[in-house]
């Protein structure tokens, strides 16, 4: 699991970056805004990697009800949340990834053929 | 002695201010809107060393559009459907980003058909939600950089890197 898919799942499951619980109205979906500003990640990464998450069944996506846009007079919103599959997996997955990975590893990357510190 | 073997008439010098062509009246409104009338040039037989005959002829010329536009706008009241033309501004108030419309719809090209309308109206909804001009193009620029990584993946089914 790649660490933006990380950030993807800990935003999408209501967690901080820390692991910690944010708020639990976030799991019933979020904005492809919102999550783009939580996630920080950019859009060429981020819808990319949800979109592979719904082919994988670990998130869906619906759209907002036609009279809350139609009476704000606006166009639809479109969420993003987790299935049930993704709810029961997703923090596995997560713990799993997390005792695999350092510490003090951050989400960046180096460059290939690279060695820190040379 | 006959009169026709007398020497030849002196021509008669040009007059500029009698000249029948010359404008009598001021250049009104109307008649700028007039259609262009033909050039007309002469040839006389003191100025043409090749023996060509006198005569008349006309020279068929009409100026461009965007001159007798120019000219028509220097008295003319100015045109009330320019004020029609939506303006950025005003579409960026009502949530109606025009400009980067075409360029998203533009790229949605390479996705595949039923996906293109829902694309599309996500697109519009985050556009509406962006507050700067400036965040508004960030968002379609970024949206064209990543198209050919997103189609690919909407196209492809089968999943290519585990989650």
């Amino acid at each position: 699991m790649t660490p933006h898919t990380q950030t993807v799942l800990r935003a999408l499951l209501g967690q901080g970056a820390d692991g910690g619980r944010r708020s639990a109205a976030l799991t019933d979906g979020l904005y492809g805004l919102e999550l783009s500003k939580l996630s920080g990640l950019p859009n060429g990464t981020l819808f990319p990697l949800l979109e592979r998450l719904r082919q994988a069944g670990w998130v869906e996506r619906y759209w907002e009800q036609d009279d809350i846009a139609e009476a704000e007079g606006r166009p639809r919103r479109r969420f993003y949340r987790l299935t049930t599959k993704g709810a029961d997996h997703a923090p596995l997955a997560l713990a799993e990834a997390m005792a695999t990975t350092p510490a003090d590893a951050g989400p960046t990357f180096g460059r290939p053929g690279l060695v820190e510190g040379t | 002695m006959d009169d026709t073997s007398g020497p030849p008439p002196a021509p008669t010098p040009l007059n500029f201010e009698e000249d029948d062509d010359s404008p009598s009246q001021p250049i009104t409104k109307d008649a700028v809107r007039q259609e262009p009338s033909p050039l007309r040039a002469f040839l006389t037989s003191d100025d043409d060393p090749s023996g060509l005959e006198t005569g008349e002829f006309e020279i068929s010329y009409e100026p461009p559009q965007w001159y007798t536009q120019s000219t028509m706008k220097t008295d003319l009241p100015p045109d009330n459907d320019t004020t029609n033309l939506p303006s950025s501004d005003s579409a960026a108030q009502q949530g109606r980003p025009e400009s980067g419309r075409h360029v998203l719809r533009f790229v949605a090209a390479l996705l595949p058909v039923d996906e293109r309308s829902a694309w599309l109206e996500e697109q519009r909804r985050y556009l509406a939600d962006l507050p700067r001009r400036r965040a508004r193009w960030a968002w379609v620029v970024a949206q064209l950089l990543a198209m050919p990584r997103y189609a690919y993946t909407v196209r492809t089914s089968n999943e290519t890197e585990r989650a």
